[in-house]
């Protein structure tokens, strides 16, 4: 573990990568802190400003605010751009975590079961993954969305969310049940490869039940490739949360989110493009983060997993 | 690589057939006709024909399915209608060289032209008027609008299969027609100018039913050429016209979608009209050329928000609803999210009809007064008023103004969480009093008053018949219902302005604005004349046969 | 008695070698490109329903949209009948079925009667149009890219390149494709903002450029290309990059390269005839699969650059509970998909001599 730690430090992809994941999370989780102003506070005397104006002496909303400046501009409604990028991190990295996460499980347990019980399971199993990659690109996560947001469904939703955004929930679920096919299909092959050595052999002889042997023989042998692939998945399912909230399906206003703001702006694009060009800047980076930090581990972790299924 | 080769060769193959040189009939493109304009270098030349943005596609061009603007507009060159409307909102001549009503309000009598013919050459008689109107209530055909001759005698009977014909439709001879209604109902003749009421060939749509929505005959200033799905349009000027050929040789409705490139496509003169987007309405005001060809005012288009007069806490709480009417600065939106592309709405019926609340005082922007109001509605500072769930539609402007609106109730107090749906399958929700507090949207058919307050705020419509705020007020009803069967123009003013001022006080809607027509027009274009009732750049009643092409 | 003919087991029909005993005498190619057609099925299959399962069992309501202001509760029933929208799932799904064996796709809820298969097919031909520009440069780009990086490995060329790769694959295409539309089309009017052809009549098109086809091509619709196609080759170029790299750093390492080198042969001789052509194997199966997952995914692009293509109208019809057209559109993809996927495989058995298809 240590050595393996030493070595991803030395990476140097790697270690960029890290440096910006951490430095993602770190403003998800203190925005409330850093963010100049109140990310929906709108300020009518100051729509549309460039990036630097600073708040006259007469024109705060909020005491306290005079001489302040937008660094990074307003929108329409006059709020303040920076800070809706750095709430905005908070949205991309809880869909891209969560969303993993729901990928993860659901990815294991159809590969493991694959791959392991074989046969007829095996069959009937990668069928369904077949039919779930065969949606292109987010259609289904696009349909399923749509559906999600209509009125009955939606009110369901509310109901059962609680405190936390339904939006949030409905990208959950969208982009979580769509995302797993790419997992299982290395899960299964993992599986397919470590069923035949000898520690499983030995592990039944010695009278350990399935699950006993999935659970503690196979899938801690699947970490390596699990974790880089996870990580991939983390970037892949932030841009595809940005997507869907730019097409209007994801975050509902007034809440920040990186899409969401690129798809409001987009029509303002000559006269404020700062309204577009930081939250998509803010998209790339993290993303681009997350990608060199997988690939920085898989590097580490198992040289064998080399760019091979694009 | 050979890969890479076929890949080329495959492509190449394919745009090529796309994009074929054009040597007469070539059909993948447009016609004739040079372009003027922001083009290029060339010597500018005046185009041939004029180039009629749509924003979708006309779903039919049969005159008893059209539900829509689009279709409507097409429909309305091609076709005739008895009466037609003025650009002012009056009610002016067609087909009909004149016509007139009885005492009782009863019998409409219609006497035609002589001498008018169909594309096709046949003339025009009175029994053609008697069919299309008669198809319109048929059952058996795909009409749409069935309703709309609700108040003809027979007429539904008809509908239902109990009469083989409609008694209010009587033919006296080929150029004579009467419609007798079971009930006076004053702005029926403004009902017949819709495009619904269009006349078709008898004998042409009885051989084909069916196919008839694609290749229209009709009788007006330009005929049907072409349709390309999808793509465009394209009529060409019909010189037997009974009000003299019109002055263009060919009009091309073509389908663009996206409000930007339309934008674009008006900027580089490939357009002669196109709508102001939003967005680009800095970009027309900065700069003087452009701004100078604007045309346009504001239109019969509402947009506004509704109160469930039904639910608490809405419901017989008139200081609740004009305190978030107070609440509101309107102006900060139509300045701010609109660029003055739209007008501050003051009341339930808009300009451009023979009547019209001028004087009223509308709910200026005072949150001192709306905290009063609040205050006075038993929630002071908002406090026990719960967070109101605001339905809105999906297009981006509307979220903006949505959320300028809640921010402006945060500040008294009062918290409104924003639901963005789809809308159609909203409407349901809407029409069944299920949701609280929505977006109200209204475009008037015809520009009379009765289409607006009886509709909307009448207690017989609630619901999908258009009163979606559920408010009813029998005195209101009451003035509404006379002055649909009174004949005289001042009367009825007066009626509705009295039903105007009580639906005032007890402010159902949270107004906020009417839409514009506010269209750019290439500077050689003359005899556009936009009407209040219109949008854009659909422009339904812009009469075209009398546009024409000359430099500024 | 002894019949000469009859029992001899030479006269019995033997079957093709490699097979488990079918009658068939199919050729082993033919048959594998059956049995995969036949395993797509079920494929296509689930895909429509999982499709219809989702829009069916929320309660969006088409006839709403159609109806707009003017709803009439008679109209709208009239409506469902005609539409089928009163039935029960299944059936609802069977007819379905029933028709698209039959080869109609139905007619438009929205678009007054469109026919949905003609409708989806020009918008599949536009996105494919699309599609292949931008794997030409992805192709192109990436490739001379990836072998850059592996002819010098380590240098500040190799990184840079590398680095620009995963950039790539970062970038948020729709704001790559923003970026790139404020810039080329809206500061410096270079190239057109969006669509697909040029608004201006093609006669003036035609003799602007005194029949010249080619400057008329690029004119009518050529420009249009340039930024759509560039943003939607930015994902697939860095991945061809970064796979051509690795996968000739794999290849040169082999003996039979080395034997080539010690023989005497030139460097770059080595690189690009021995390395590439073996390389080539895995990086024409990531192109086949980019290539489908383009075709059929290129919606964010073609909604940035009002490209009228497949995803666009899928996306639109989504919205508009246009359900013939999502079903449609759904199973046309899966088609695409499968086939690419197919032709691709095949390819890959063209280039792999090892491959066999017994």
């Amino acid at each position: 573990m240590g050595e393996t730690l030493t070595a991803l430090l030395r990476n140097r992809s790697a270690a960029v990568g890290l440096v910006i994941v951490a430095l993602a999370v770190l403003i998800a989780l203190t925005c409330q802190w850093l963010a100049p102003f109140n990310p929906v506070a709108q300020h009518r005397s100051y729509t549309t400003a460039p990036p630097g104006t600073a708040i006259a002496a007469d024109g705060a909303v909020i005491a306290g605010e005079e001489g302040r400046r937008f660094v990074l501009g307003t929108d329409v409604n006059g709020r303040d751009i920076l800070s809706r990028v750095l709430y905005g991190a908070r949205v991309s990295l809880l869909v891209g975590l969560v969303a993993t996460a729901l990928n993860v499980i659901i990815g294991l347990l159809i590969g493991t079961l694959a791959g392991y019980f074989g046969r007829w399971l095996d069959v009937v199993l990668m069928r369904l993954t077949d039919t779930f990659f065969a949606f292109p690109g987010m259609l289904l996560a696009i349909i399923i969305l749509a559906t999600l947001n209509q009125p009955a469904v939606r009110e369901v939703l509310v109901s059962a969310a609680g405190r936390v955004d339904p939006g949030l929930w409905g990208l959950f679920i969208a982009l979580g049940l769509t995302g797993w096919t790419g997992i299982a299909r290395v899960i299964r092959g993992q599986v397919l490869a470590l069923k035949e050595q000898e520690f499983i052999e030995a592990a039944r002889a010695v009278g350990c039940g399935h699950v006993r042997i999935i659970l503690v023989h196979l899938v801690p042998n699947c970490l390596a490739p699990l974790i880089v692939l996870g990580t991939m998945q983390v970037a892949y399912n932030i841009l595809s949360e940005a997507g869907l909230s730019f097409l209007g399906l994801g975050i509902q206003p007034p809440d920040a989110s990186w899409g969401g703001m690129l798809s409001e702006g987009r029509p303002y694009m000559e006269t404020a493009w700062w309204w577009g060009v930081f939250p998509g800047l803010a998209l790339a980076v993290t993303v681009l983060g997350f990608n060199l930090f997988g690939d920085g581990l898989r590097d580490v972790l198992d040289p064998r997993l080399k760019v091979r299924t694009g | 690589m050979r890969f890479i080769l076929a890949t080329l060769i495959i492509f190449a193959v394919l745009c090529a057939g796309c994009v074929k040189p054009p040597d007469g009939t070539g059909t993948a493109g447009g016609s004739g006709g040079t372009t003027a304009g922001a083009g290029g270098d060339q010597p500018a030349e005046l185009p041939a024909e004029y180039r009629w943005p749509l924003h979708a596609d006309a779903p039919t061009l049969d005159p008893i399915q059209i539900t829509d603007t689009v279709s409507d507009t097409v429909a309305k060159r091609i076709f005739s209608t008895l009466v037609k409307f003025a650009t002012d909102g009056t009610v002016i001549n067609d087909l009909a060289e004149d016509w007139w009503i009885s005492e009782d309000g009863l019998e409409y009598h219609f006497k035609l032209r002589e001498g008018v013919t169909f594309h096709n050459g046949e003339p025009l008689t009175a029994h053609d008027v008697a069919y299309s109107y008669t198809r319109l209530v048929d059952s058996e055909q795909p009409t749409k609008r069935h309703s709309l001759m609700t108040y003809v005698n027979g007429a539904m009977e008809f509908y239902a299969g109990e009469v083989d014909q409609v008694r209010g439709i009587i033919v006296e001879d080929d150029h004579n027609i009467v419609l007798t209604l079971s009930g006076p109902y004053a702005p029926f003749i403004q009902v017949l100018c819709m495009a619904n009421f269009c006349v078709v060939p008898e004998s042409v749509v009885e051989d084909d039913p069916e196919g008839f929505g694609a290749h229209p005959i009709g009788s007006g200033p330009f005929m049907f050429d072409s349709w390309e799905r999808g793509e465009r349009i394209t009529l060409v000027a019909n010189p037997d016209y009974f009000k003299g050929a019109p002055k263009l040789e060919r009009v091309t409705f073509m389908v663009f979608e996206d409000e930007k490139t339309r934008f674009e496509n008006f900027k580089a003169g490939a357009l002669e009209h196109c709508d102001i987007p939003p967005s680009q309405i800095q970009e027309v005001r900065g700069d003087p050329a452009l701004n100078a060809l604007v045309q346009g005012e504001p239109a019969m288009d509402m947009y506004c928000y509704g109160f469930n007069c039904e639910q608490p806490p809405f419901k017989d709480n008139t200081a609740l609803r004009r305190a978030l009417n107070y609440a509101v600065d309107k102006q900060n939106i139509i300045d701010n999210i609109w660029g003055g592309l739209v007008s501050l709405q003051q009341t339930f019926v808009p300009e451009g009809m023979f009547y019209f609340w001028d004087d009223s005082p509308g709910y200026p922007y005072d949150p001192e007064k709306a905290a009063q109001l609040l205050e006075q509605a038993g929630y002071p500072g908002g406090e026990g008023l719960e967070e109101l769930v605001l339905n809105i539609d999906t297009p981006l402007t509307n979220k903006l103004v949505a959320q300028a609106v809640q921010e402006d109730l945060r500040q008294i107090g009062v918290t409104v969480r924003i639901e963005v749906t789809d809308w159609g399958s909203f409407l349901p929700k809407v029409y069944a009093g299920e949701s609280l507090f929505f977006q109200n949207t209204w475009l008037g058919d015809y520009p009379d008053p009765d289409t607006w307050l009886y509709q909307l705020l009448h207690s017989d419509n609630f619901g999908e018949l258009g009163n979606i705020t559920r408010w009813g007020n029998s005195q209101f009803d009451r003035l509404v219902g006379m002055a649909q069967v009174e004949q005289d123009q001042a009367r009825r003013a007066e009626l509705y302005l009295n039903a105007e001022k009580l639906a005032y006080d007890e402010a159902p809607w949270l107004m906020l604005f009417w839409k514009n027509s506010a269209t750019l027009v290439q500077p050689y274009v003359r005899g556009l004349e936009i009407a209040r009732m219109d949008r854009t750049p659909q422009l339904n009643n812009a009469p075209l046969e009398q546009v024409w092409f000359e430099e500024p | 008695m002894t019949d000469g003919a009859a029992s001899s087991p030479d006269s019995e029909p033997r079957p093709a070698a490699g097979s488990r005993g079918f009658r068939l005498r199919l050729p082993p190619l033919l048959r594998y490109i059956l049995m995969r057609i036949l395993a797509a099925v079920p494929v296509l299959v689930g895909v429509t329903f999982i499709c219809f399962a989702i829009l069916m069992a929320a309660p969006g309501d088409p006839v709403r949209i159609v109806m707009g202001q003017h709803y009439n509760a008679e109209i709208a029933d009239s409506l469902r009948a005609e539409w089928g929208l009163d039935q029960p799932f299944l059936v609802q799904y069977g007819r379905f079925l029933g028709r698209v064996a039959r080869g109609d796709l139905g007619k438009s809820y929205v678009k007054g009667g469109l026919d949905v298969g003609p409708y989806l097919a020009v918008r599949f031909l536009n996105t494919l149009l699309l599609t292949l520009a931008a794997m030409l440069i992805a192709i192109l780009v990436g490739m001379v890219a990836g072998i850059v990086s592996a002819a010098r490995p380590r240098s500040f060329a190799d990184y840079a390149l590398m680095l620009l790769a995963v950039a790539g694959i970062s970038i948020p295409v729709f704001w790559l494709g923003l970026m790139l539309q404020l810039v080329f089309a809206s500061y410096l009017d270079w190239l057109p903002v969006s669509d697909m052809k040029s608004a201006v009549s093609l006669r003036v098109l035609w003799d602007q450029t005194g029949g010249n086809y080619l400057a008329y091509w690029w004119q009518a619709t050529g420009r249009h290309y340039v930024l759509p196609a560039i943003t939607l080759a930015t994902v697939p170029m860095a991945i061809i990059a970064r796979l051509t790299r690795s996968s000739m750093l794999e290849v040169m390492n082999l003996d039979y390269i080395r034997t080539a080198r010690a023989k005497g042969l030139s460097y770059r001789r080595v690189v690009l005839v021995h390395g590439l052509r073996n390389a080539l194997i895995p990086i024409v199966t990531v192109i086949g699969n980019n290539f489908a997952i383009l075709l059929t995914g290129a919606v964010l692009t073609e909604t940035v650059f009002a490209w009228p293509g497949l995803g666009r109208a899928m996306v639109l019809a989504i919205n508009q509970y246009d359900y013939p057209i999502v079903l449609g559109g759904v199973m046309l993809m899966a088609v695409v998909f499968v086939a690419v996927n197919l032709l691709v495989d095949l390819t890959y058995g063209l280039i792999d001599p090892r491959v066999r298809y017994g």
